[in-house]
């Protein structure tokens, strides 16, 4: 309230207010109705509240786990298909990402023999390498740990 | 949501809590009564309202802020502890705000006439003005006409008028009282449970014209 002294009367509220939990619920009710209080429309409104916010924590992974999905979702569509590109777009891009991609990264090359590689076989390691990159990525651009 | 907060929410005895709540909130804006400030009543119900908000308008906004995480839950106290925390500074905050607007509010009920009030002779005073104390001491002494006036109405009945006694020196703890005035705990517990027949007497009056009026009246 302020920092003057309490009155009688205010600490004579306050002691039977707290004093209140000497009585039963029912009697309770009974009180605060007598001070205009519309205890079941109180009590109805206020469950209500408590319901919806414990459902909403409840469902919380849902939400969590929807963005995920659409972030996955939306990260395959914005994969390139190098196995469309011309031989030379393939080979160029392949040798790109060698020189890019150290053995300290964390994404590594690992094939015996590069010599033997097609175009197809490039423009597939470049669709791996993409889409790896991108599940690797949440929805704001932040990494997975 | 917090944690504790969600365990909090879950447990059997939530319903007792926001009883408690609620009436806590009530008794906060019923106590600003006996500063002089006249709450408007609500038409509908003839509960107390501070600004535009009742009673348990402020311990749902309470709730509502606790869940929504605009007001942090502190695991140290009770759930009752966290909400009668956030409704005392809502509730004083009204308070406030309606202070500032230099009017003061009154209270009408149903079929009252509409009381006029002078803008300048009822802005609200000052706290820290010179004569703060003064103001404040004549306000302690009307309350304790007021609380005269109560106890009076229990002549006869003694261990009733212990009980309020003791209530009036701030001492709230049931023990302590038991040892004051010699009542067993159990005799409080039933004097209290009395009490509540009186309610619209000692809580359900917006001012002291009413008190006195139910008092003489014995209604």
């Amino acid at each position: 309230m302020n920092n003057d002294k309490q009155g009688p009367m205010e600490n004579l509220l306050d002691g039977l207010s707290k004093h209140t939990k000497f009585l039963s619920r029912d009697e309770r009710k009974a009180e605060l109705r007598e001070k205009g209080i519309d205890v079941d429309q109180f009590l109805n409104e206020a469950h209500s509240l408590i319901a919806s916010c414990l459902k909403e924590e409840r469902l919380a992974w849902m939400k969590v786990a929807d963005e995920k999905r659409s972030s996955i979702e939306g990260a395959e569509l914005q994969i390139t298909n190098w196995l469309g590109k011309s031989a030379e777009a393939i080979r160029a891009a392949f040798e790109n990402l060698k020189q890019t991609v150290n053995p300290t990264s964390e994404y590594t090359l690992a094939f015996r023999n590069k010599k033997d590689l097609t175009t197809d076989d490039m423009a597939n390691i470049l669709n791996d390498y993409e889409r790896l990159r991108l599940r690797g990525q949440n929805v704001d651009g932040s990494k997975d740990k | 949501m917090d944690p504790a907060l969600n365990t909090a929410l879950g447990q059997p005895d939530v319903e007792d809590v926001l009883l408690a709540a609620v009436d806590h909130a009530d008794t906060r804006i019923r106590k600003f009564v006996w500063r002089g400030f006249k709450p408007k009543a609500s038409k509908a119900t003839s509960e107390l309202l501070a600004g535009e908000m009742s009673a348990k308008d402020f311990v749902i906004e309470a709730l509502r802020r606790l869940c929504d995480g605009t007001r942090n839950y502190n695991q140290n106290r009770s759930l009752l502890e966290n909400l009668n925390s956030i409704t005392d500074s809502l509730i004083w905050s009204e308070k406030k705000s309606s202070d500032r607007t230099g009017l003061k509010d009154f209270s009408q009920r149903p079929g009252e006439p509409e009381e006029l009030v002078n803008p300048i002779l009822a802005a609200a005073c000052p706290k820290d003005s010179p004569d703060g104390a003064m103001v404040n001491e004549e306000i302690i002494e009307s309350q304790r006409k007021s609380f005269q006036m109560v106890r009076a109405s229990f002549d006869g009945d003694k261990p009733t008028q212990d009980y309020l006694d003791a209530l009036e020196q701030d001492f709230h703890d049931i023990d302590e009282i038991s040892e004051l005035t010699g009542i067993p705990v159990d005799k409080i517990y039933e004097i209290r449970r009395k009490l509540r027949t009186h309610a619209p007497c000692l809580f359900g009056v917006p001012d002291y014209k009413e008190l006195k009026r139910k008092i003489i009246e014995g209604s």
